[in-house]
């Protein structure tokens, strides 16, 4: 079919048009170099504000050696897998729970208040099945944390003393030689600073050690263990990383 | 001595020539758009998966655009009233059989990994109906604006039920172009604009998620959720690109705060990832290809063929203006994709159909 515009007419109609949509894309473009470049300083000390976090690495407790140079306390990393809050919307909570009764059958139900410890003493590949399913409910979480274990019988266990978290979340020893030698055992907690993104996860590609942390130092007690202890695995105290 | 001209032939023996730096402009387009969305997903799990399988769209979207552009075009206007039927009925059915991603009901699942977004292609087929019916004769009557925008309107209902106010905005602004353009009388178009407009109203009103978007809009700092806390992560993730950006792979804000970085928030994240001269750099290229669809329709004597022509370049310089306008704290958050540069199938492979048809009627000039 030709034509029965005329052509002049659908010239100035089509370069209305279009200058009207160039002068939306100059106005689009004067946005970007106000937000990227004019006011960029601004921002970006909002942007950290509200991404960047310090936190501590908690230096690792020393151990408790007998005088045979025989470990009879030491730290164990341990991790456990807990609901920190409920998530607010209705649809999520179910996606949610529909989730955990797949991949965590036997989780407890959630009666209490959160924190709810759903399992403890996990295994590396639950620890990776764990981080993969809930990667997006950032309301449950993989918590690392550290346990004191000593070996021996009974009365060397309490020669050595118990532990318990203070409340800057730092191991201290509350008896015994754990007490007698805290200084010496506790070490200084390191720092780091790293972004997180909109669940509050860690960005680890911006992870940065601004101090290294510093191992407590082992003590040596005056005590020998019997030949062939093993740690009994008691759990005195444990404290959060 | 003779000159070569660099050239596909795609016409017949006197056929015009679909001319190869097109081609050319539109496989570059598409390897920026991969490694764009490779940058916005770089520090994803899995950062090349959807960068590989937009190349493969490409590929695809190379191949479409090759055949649209080999079809007459005096085809699709035969075929444009049964194109938009369709376009009608697959809007209509996949409110009822479609699947939902991104709270949007607007896909249908052909596979497990495989869906596709029926008003993509319906944006292409509804301009192309909308150019043959309003150049369909000459005069200007009411009755036939009142016509053309009721069965625009239906369409763009579909999509508001989906709900797709992006596509919507998008569908909308195709009425309005084709309208202008084909001669319709101001007054009618005025009054279709805010007939529209009262429905727009409507439509905020009743949906809570689109007034917090304009709340959040117009007062970021208010509190208003979600959306007036991606508003601020867009200024954010632009301040973050400066003036050259940070390197490509380096689009660490985007990838942490914005909603769909490769997607709906892909210029935000090109700006982190390539600063102000490169967010410029599209714009200006956007520009361009809306400066050269309008050449191109001053070119054709068919008048269906000239309005679809320019209609094509002026839809997708508005819905890319749309997304660089959202993606830049313009107008308030909707979802719309960066035609070409952003992820999807679907969205790749109707904007390669539609400039493939545009390149056809263009040769028959």
């Amino acid at each position: 079919m030709r034509g029965t515009m005329a052509a002049g007419g659908f010239k100035l109609k089509t370069l209305m048009i279009l200058s009207f949509l160039l002068t939306w894309a100059a106005v689009a473009a004067a946005h970007v170099f106000y937000y990227a470049v004019a006011r960029r300083d601004q921002s970006l000390t909002d942007a950290r504000r509200i991404a960047w976090r310090e936190a501590e690495i908690p230096a690792l407790r020393g151990r408790i050696l007998d005088r045979n140079g025989i470990p009879a306390a030491w730290s164990e990393l341990y991790h456990e897998l807990i609901l920190e809050r409920i998530p607010d919307s209705p649809r999520r909570r179910e996606n949610l729970r529909q989730r955990m009764e797949r991949v965590l059958p036997g989780a407890p139900a959630w009666t209490g208040k959160p924190p709810i410890l759903l399992k403890s003493n996990l295994a590396p590949d639950e620890i990776v099945l764990f981080a993969r399913e809930f990667r997006l409910f950032p309301e449950v979480r993989i918590v690392p944390a550290m346990r004191r274990v000593a070996a021996g019988s009974s009365e060397i266990r309490e020669r050595i003393g118990k532990t318990a978290e203070n409340n800057a979340g730092e191991i201290v020893g509350i008896s015994g030689l754990e007490r007698k030698y805290d200084m010496e055992l506790s070490g200084r907690a390191g720092r780091v600073i790293v972004m997180l993104d909109r669940n509050g996860n860690w960005c680890n590609e911006t992870l940065r050690i601004t101090r290294r942390a510093e191992n407590g130092k082992d003590v040596t007690a005056d005590f020998a263990l019997p030949a062939g202890t093993e740690a009994s695995g008691e759990r005195f105290e444990h404290a959060e990383n | 001595m003779r000159k070569i001209r660099f050239s596909i032939p795609l016409g017949g023996e006197s056929g015009p020539l679909l001319p190869f730096a097109a081609l050319l402009i539109l496989i570059v387009a598409g390897l920026l758009g991969c490694l764009s969305i490779y940058s916005a997903r770089a520090f994803s799990e899995a950062p090349l998966v959807f960068a590989m399988k937009q190349l493969v769209w490409l590929g695809g979207g190379i191949a479409v655009f090759l055949a649209a552009g080999l079809v007459p075009f005096s085809w699709y206007r035969r075929g444009a009233a049964g194109l938009f039927l369709f376009t009608l009925l697959s809007l209509l059915l996949v409110l009822f059989f479609g699947v939902e991603i991104n709270g949007m009901h607007g896909w249908f699942r052909l596979t497990e990994t495989l869906c596709v977004q029926p008003s993509e292609f319906g944006k292409v087929f509804f301009l192309l109906w909308l150019s043959v019916a309003a150049s369909a004769d000459s005069a200007a009557s009411f009755r036939k604006t009142l016509f053309l925008f009721g069965m625009s309107f239906l369409a763009i209902l579909l999509l508001m039920m989906e709900p797709d106010f992006g596509g919507a905005l998008v569908f909308f602004a195709a009425f309005l172009i084709v309208m202008a353009v084909s001669g319709a009388n101001f007054r009618h178009l005025a009054a279709a604009v805010a007939l529209l407009a009262v429905c727009g109203v409507i439509f905020i009103a009743l949906n809570d998620y689109a007034l917090l978007r304009i709340l959040g809009y117009l007062d970021p700092e208010g509190g208003y959720g979600v959306d007036a806390w991606h508003i601020k992560q867009f200024q954010y993730t632009m301040a973050h690109g400066g003036w050259s950006g940070s390197a490509w792979g380096s689009a660490l804000w985007s990838s942490a705060f914005l909603p769909l970085p490769h997607t709906d928030s892909l210029f935000a994240s090109m700006v982190e990832s390539t600063g102000f001269i490169g967010g410029m750099i599209v714009i200006c290229g956007f520009a361009a290809m809306g400066a050269g669809f309008t050449a191109m329709s001053w070119k054709i004597r068919d008048d269906a063929g000239r309005v679809f022509v320019f209609g094509v370049g002026a839809m997708y310089l508005v819905q890319a203006l749309i997304h660089i306008s959202v993606n830049s704290v313009l107008l308030p958050p909707t979802g719309v994709t960066l035609p070409l540069l952003s992820y999807g199938g679907s969205s790749l492979l109707s904007v390669m159909l539609a400039f493939g048809m545009a390149f056809s009627a263009a040769k028959e000039e």
